[in-house]
């Protein structure tokens, strides 16, 4: 490998772009993200398992894995419990905007928070 | 190389191998920060990865990333060991590119920041493939922020613990 000075001060330059490139990508996201959520959608490895109402108090565990403890209460859903060692989908807490995601990636399962429009970003499937 | 220097040699990847291994048990037992969004890590092994890819040799760096891969699939199961190699493959290639491309102008803190938003980058990519759905990818933005401020830190440690790290350098090049 050639040899490099340690730190240049242009490198502020192209750490600022970049940065600044993060923030906007993160306020696209979030403007195409609404309020209006509806429902829950469960996902395990590509495949829809269930879809909950967001305004019905509920505790649910996937019949694929009954170690994970889905969680629905005041419009919010979240990862209650998981056998999985991270810990990083009930770490991730309650979500609530439509197009928000808790993911449990040992376990493959994933809980969606989807709106009632379907002109959101995040009721377009790959 | 004769046999004496070969086996110094050997034992020097085996130590380099081993400081990967410990760092990256060390690092999981920590409890995750509060401040931080969940899943994002410091990456302390990073640094023996980049102080291999920039001081000893490519080959190395990577024959030791498959070897780091290897172990967290025996360990910590497929997903973790899948999750490992896909970024610090990608981390290596992109900083060995950036490196070739930009010379002596682009300087070890740059390279260590875009090693390690590659590196989630490449994590990214894999669990969206997993998943077998595009969820991960809103992750991005958090993720693009965590390597900036990660690979600061790890290039500063970098920087520290190149006078201890050249060693086994000095022992290897004799």
């Amino acid at each position: 490998m050639t040899e490099h000075k340690f730190f240049n001060k242009k490198d502020f330059v192209i750490i600022a772009i970049i940065l600044i490139m993060a923030l906007a990508l993160f306020c696209v996201y979030f403007l195409y993200t609404n309020k209006e959520s509806s429902c829950v959608r469960v996902i395990y490895a590509g495949e829809v398992l269930d879809e909950l109402p967001l305004n019905e108090n509920c505790i649910y565990s996937p019949e694929k894995n009954t170690n994970i403890v889905i969680e629905i209460k005041n419009n919010r859903a979240r990862f209650r419990e998981s056998d999985c060692p991270d810990k990083i989908c009930v770490n991730t807490g309650w979500i609530s905007r439509a197009g928000q995601t808790a993911i449990c990636l040992p376990n493959k399962m994933s809980i969606v928070i989807k709106s009632n429009k379907n002109n959101n970003i995040a009721d377009t499937e790959i | 190389m004769n046999n004496f220097s070969k086996a110094k040699y050997i034992s020097c990847m085996a130590m380099l191998l081993t400081l990967i291994v410990a760092l990256s048990i060390f690092e999981a037992m920590l409890p995750p920060f509060p401040m931080l969004p969940p899943g994002v890590k410091i990456g302390l092994a990073n640094i023996v990865t980049m102080y291999t890819l920039f001081f000893i040799g490519k080959k190395q760096a990577f024959s030791l990333n498959i070897a780091k891969g290897v172990f967290i699939l025996i360990t910590r199961g497929i997903t973790s060991g899948i999750l490992s190699l896909c970024g610090g493959i990608l981390s290596i290639c992109v900083i060995i590119l950036l490196s070739g491309l930009f010379k002596d102008k682009i300087s070890y803190m740059l390279l260590s920041i875009f090693g390690a938003i590659s590196h989630n980058i490449g994590q990214l990519i894999a669990i969206t493939i997993i998943l077998g759905n595009k969820y991960a990818l809103y992750y991005l933005p958090v993720l693009i922020g965590a390597g900036i401020l990660m690979g600061s830190i790890t290039g500063i440690l970098l920087k520290t613990l190149l006078p201890v790290l050249s060693y086994p350098l000095k022992e290897i090049k004799k």
